[in-house]
């Protein structure tokens, strides 16, 4: 990654993160929980919120604090965080919004970063209900699915 | 249950190099609530997937 992660607090469990996304003009507190599929206990799906002063959960803010790179590069940290408890587990990652403005951003900025993350994890993008591939640019993917990648 | 996040560990929080500064004691429930209603919403899209190459990249259980 070329931005730095920011710092985050971690649970014993390795499944709940927080972190400041920080800019000149505001400080947004985010966390990232990852939760277990309850009909598929392979998978665990990752949420990244943003939380707002009193603490309510908001998976649908768009901060716009000009640091979508450094919070990926955050969000990466965490994956590898849960995969040093959980590392025969699978990653699902899922855009909140119906619209797909997020996912579109998301595979924007995993393509950008395609190199370095490919070298942590496998990638692979989900194209409709159980198809899913190794990630390519400009596919037009519902979710991402991420697993560890192993030592040779 | 929120933990106590003090200015003085915001400080440090901002600041740290290191990616892990602490372990809280838990602020988590409604994240994971929040967590819930999303795996609610995406849980078709795993039903009958096909784990071969999964399988293939690593041990999975």
């Amino acid at each position: 990654m070329t931005e730095p992660p920011y710092p985050f607090l971690v649970s014993n469990n390795a499944l709940d993160y927080s972190f400041e996304s920080v800019s000149d003009s505001k400080i947004v507190n985010k966390a990232i929980a990852f939760q277990m599929f309850p009909g598929n206990p392979i998978f665990y799906n990752m949420a990244l919120v943003d939380v707002d002063d009193t603490g309510k959960i908001n998976d649908l803010a768009i901060s716009n604090n000009q640091d979508m790179a450094r919070v990926l590069a955050t969000v990466l940290n965490a994956l590898l965080t849960f995969f040093g408890k959980y590392p025969n587990k699978l990653v699902h990652f899922k855009g909140s919004d119906e619209e797909g403005f997020r996912i579109r951003l998301y595979r924007i900025v995993i393509a950008r970063e395609l190199s370095k993350a490919n070298e942590l994890s496998e990638i692979y993008g989900q194209l409709s209900t159980g198809s899913y591939e190794y990630f390519q640019p400009n596919r037009p993917y519902i979710a991402f699915i991420f697993q560890l990648r192993q030592k040779p | 249950m929120t933990s106590i996040i003090t200015q003085k560990s915001k400080k440090r929080l901002t600041g740290a190099k290191d990616k892990i500064v602490s372990s809280p004691k838990g602020q988590y429930e409604s994240i994971q609530a929040a967590s819930a209603a999303k795996i609610a919403r995406s849980a078709h899209l795993l039903e009958n997937i096909d784990l071969t190459l999964f399988k293939q990249n690593g041990h999975i259980e």
